[in-house]
């Protein structure tokens, strides 16, 4: 008998051998693992089940965004790079961008100031210059009174035509300079409009003594007349804008007897009625309370 | 879910089927359990070993190739754990247990019926050395050929037989009792 043959005969009886001893092995009552066990086993394979599924989502998640993270890292090296190797546009000159937005702010807060300072100039400059304006008006021929007007206004004028061409300005400067020389320019202008008007006024002061004096003088008191009357006495105007002081009384009623000698009695009666509304109990000189008494 | 094998179950379990893993379970949890069982003196540490071998089953779904049979596959698993847990605490059987069935029924002399002889033969079982009870399980509660069971504990297939036939000759002398 051949090696082989001998090996297949004793697997046929280990076979058999083990059949016999299955049978008897299996007729036993078969041990069975315990509910709760089985309930653990499944419980911990339904959750691995669910983790994978969810973890499908957590690791593409993970994907894009390490992606994303490595896109923005090269993209910002390729820029870093691009910087780099790009060479210098032009060395020493002023980039055109910056110094054109410079500019322009400084054409915005220049307007705005000039704006600002003739708003200004109007408010606090008016009502102290009128006064005197108005003073001077009242006794100066009315040559005069205009002349002192366009004195007196054109400061004005001019700073808000230079305002208006703020581009033609050559050096750009900085806002906050630019705003105090204006400031500076305009202190000067106005010392030199005081020092005018201060000037007018002596002149005027001189022509007004003549005036008492000279009967020639009545008649350079008469082309004045008419527009003092107007401005100077009922309303006062100053720019188009409204200032309700009453003049001096006797400096009123000096001009009303002045109406009256004129033969402007229509004035005469008006400005006569608002003085007494303005000042109701003042002593009326005797000139004028016999052109009153006349007059009744 | 019936008609469907071992393999493909357990790649339906490794792509996310809860289910196939049930079905897979509820056909293999008592032969597994047995195995294990018949090699441990107690029941509790029968039951931690058996839920220890469906973990690693569990973890090691992904790991699962086709191309084996899946039976191989789990009792591989279930060997290796079994190894392991021996390694850590040496589980005995008492020498005296096999002097004591084999003196008992020498005492006794009476007829042993099949419950009896059932009972002789888990006795025997245990009293086995390790890797002839342990090829033997393999042989009557997984169904494994010689082949197999050579590749679950990592052995020729003639040590298998040798092993079987030591195992057999033991058992058969009880059994003939």
């Amino acid at each position: 008998m051949k090696p082989e043959d001998n090996n297949t005969v004793n697997e046929q009886n280990l076979d058999a051998d083990l059949n016999s001893i299955g049978q008897a092995y299996k007729r036993a009552p078969g041990d069975e693992p315990p509910d709760l066990l089985d309930q653990a086993v499944l419980n911990k394979a339904r959750l691995a089940a669910e983790v994978r599924r969810s973890g499908w989502h957590f690791g593409g998640f993970r994907w894009i965004s390490a992606f994303a993270t490595a896109s923005i890292v090269v993209v910002s090296l390729a820029l870093v790079m691009e910087q780099v190797a790009r060479p210098p546009m032009s060395d020493g000159l002023p980039a055109q961008p910056s110094s054109r937005t410079e500019s322009y702010e400084i054409d915005v807060i220049s307007a705005d100031d000039a704006n600002e300072l003739i708003e200004a100039e109007e408010v606090i400059v008016g009502a102290d210059r009128e006064a005197q304006e108005f003073r001077a008006k009242q006794d100066q021929p009315a040559d005069q009174n205009i002349e002192l007007r366009a004195v007196v206004e054109a400061p004005a004028r001019s700073r808000v035509e230079g305002a208006a061409a703020p581009a033609a300005a050559p050096p750009p400067m900085p806002a906050t300079l630019q705003k105090r020389s204006d400031e500076r320019q305009q202190q000067d202008e106005f010392a030199d409009q005081s020092a005018i008007v201060t000037e007018q006024k002596a002149m005027l002061e001189k022509s007004d003594a003549d005036a008492d004096t000279q009967e020639g003088a009545r008649d350079v008191m008469d082309t004045a007349a008419e527009p003092v009357a107007e401005s100077d006495l009922g309303a006062i105007t100053v720019s188009g804008h409204a200032i309700a002081k009453p003049p001096p009384p006797d400096v009123w009623i000096k001009q009303i007897i002045h109406w009256k000698h004129m033969q402007l009695n229509e004035k005469f009666e008006r400005e006569f009625a608002r003085f007494r509304k303005v000042y109701p109990d003042y002593e009326l000189p005797d000139e004028l309370a016999n052109i009153v008494r006349e007059d009744q | 879910m019936r008609d469907v094998s071992d393999e493909q179950l357990m790649q339906l379990y490794a792509a996310g089927n809860a289910a196939a893993f049930e079905t897979l379970y509820q056909r293999h949890r008592g032969p597994v359990y047995r195995y294990l069982t018949r090699q441990t003196v107690d029941a509790a540490t029968a039951n931690d070993l058996y839920q220890g071998v469906w973990e690693k089953i569990i973890v090691a779904r992904h790991r699962y190739r086709p191309d084996a049979k899946f039976t191989t596959w789990m009792y591989r698993i279930a060997h290796n754990h079994l190894m392991d847990h021996f390694r850590k605490q040496k589980p005995t059987v008492p020498e005296g247990q096999i002097h004591n069935l084999e003196s008992g029924d020498a005492e006794t002399g009476e007829v042993i019926d099949r419950e009896q002889q059932h009972v002789q033969l888990m006795k025997a079982i245990t009293t086995l050395p390790d890797d002839q009870r342990d090829a033997l399980l393999l042989k009557l509660e997984g169904g494994l050929s010689l082949e197999e069971i050579g590749t679950v504990t990592g052995v020729n297939r003639e040590t298998v037989k040798s092993r079987l036939r030591y195992a057999s000759n033991k058992l058969k002398l009880i059994l003939e009792q």
